[in-house]
């Protein structure tokens, strides 16, 4: 990891119009599809930063700048009324719940996708891949990311920036 | 609108997906409806149902699969005969101006941008309906 793309207070990463595009892609999402209501808290820099969550999500960040990862992490329970309220059906299994909420992060990510590429970051397309937050694969460059925690049905849920 | 028998082929990747649509067509009145995984297994399903003389009638499908592109498969579809006609619905959470571009010239009927409310998707399948309508009437 180059100190260049550490990120920090003066990463572009860190820019508020950026974390705004994060937030705001979350919070329609959850708004317009099952009709929850989201907030954002302040966002700060994590060191060796374990989600302490259930269920994660994790995408490629590709662009011509930028390599990394953005993660999505979600509490059992707002997972579980997320997808609940999708499908409109109680869900039983844990594969049902890690389907929901990477079709969920995948509508986070395109909203933002698509407000960050017209700031000119040209993030590519990213298939979301989702897993229990245990079994969450290691990053490249883990030591230090971007979070920015959001609560909804009162529980704190995370969107994470890692990035190469 | 659509005859209640109208048989939808709905594509995503996401089991979730595939279910919340079905549950908001059924709320439409539509239960016809066949599913595929992604735009291969897709285009498969539109020739096995069209060889078996039960035709799909109107494709839903998402932009962003792994095999095969939404937008892959509507060209795909505006390449064969015997799908060039069928209303096709793209879903997706990419809305950026040159996709939009891409699908139009392509031929989608239309284009719901992720996220959707289920009035949203009502509407514009009312749309498609009114488009394809048009089309047989000129045809």
């Amino acid at each position: 990891m180059s100190a260049a793309n550490k990120i920090n207070i003066h990463h572009p990463f860190m820019d508020g119009v950026i974390i705004q595009s994060l937030a705001n892609g979350v919070v329609e999402a959850l708004k317009i599809m099952v009709n929850i209501e989201a907030s954002f808290e302040k966002p700060f820099v994590g060191t060796n930063w374990k989600s302490p969550t259930d269920f994660s999500v994790y995408l490629n960040l590709n662009s011509d700048f930028y390599r990394g990862r953005i993660q999505f992490h979600f509490t059992e329970m707002v997972a579980k009324t997320i997808v609940e309220k999708l499908i409109g059906s109680e869900v039983i299994e844990k594969s049902e719940i890690l389907d929901g909420v990477g079709e969920i992060s995948n509508i986070f990510y395109g909203g933002a996708k698509t407000k960050l590429n017209s700031l000119g970051l040209n993030l590519a397309m990213s298939l979301p891949k989702p897993c229990l937050t245990k079994d969450l694969p290691k990053a490249i460059a883990e030591t230090t990311c971007m979070l920015i925690p959001f609560k909804v049905l009162g529980e704190i849920c995370y969107v994470e920036i890692i990035l190469n | 609108m659509f005859t209640p028998n109208t048989r939808f082929l709905v594509v995503d990747d996401f089991n979730t997906m595939r279910k919340a649509i079905k549950k908001i067509f059924g709320e439409m009145g539509y239960t016809n409806i066949i599913e595929a995984a992604d735009g291969q297994a897709a285009f498969e399903t539109l020739q096995y149902q069209h060889a078996k003389g039960e035709a799909i009638d109107v494709i839903i499908s998402d932009w962003n699969m792994p095999r095969m592109l939404g937008i892959d498969l509507l060209k795909l579809c505006k390449k064969t005969p015997e799908f060039k006609s069928l209303p096709f619905v793209l879903l997706t959470a990419e809305s950026e101006q040159v996709q939009i571009i891409d699908a139009v010239k392509s031929g989608v009927s239309e284009y719901v941008i992720k996220p959707f409310s289920p009035q949203m998707l009502k509407e514009k399948l009312e749309k498609v309906y009114r488009k394809h309508n048009a089309a047989t009437k000129v045809a």
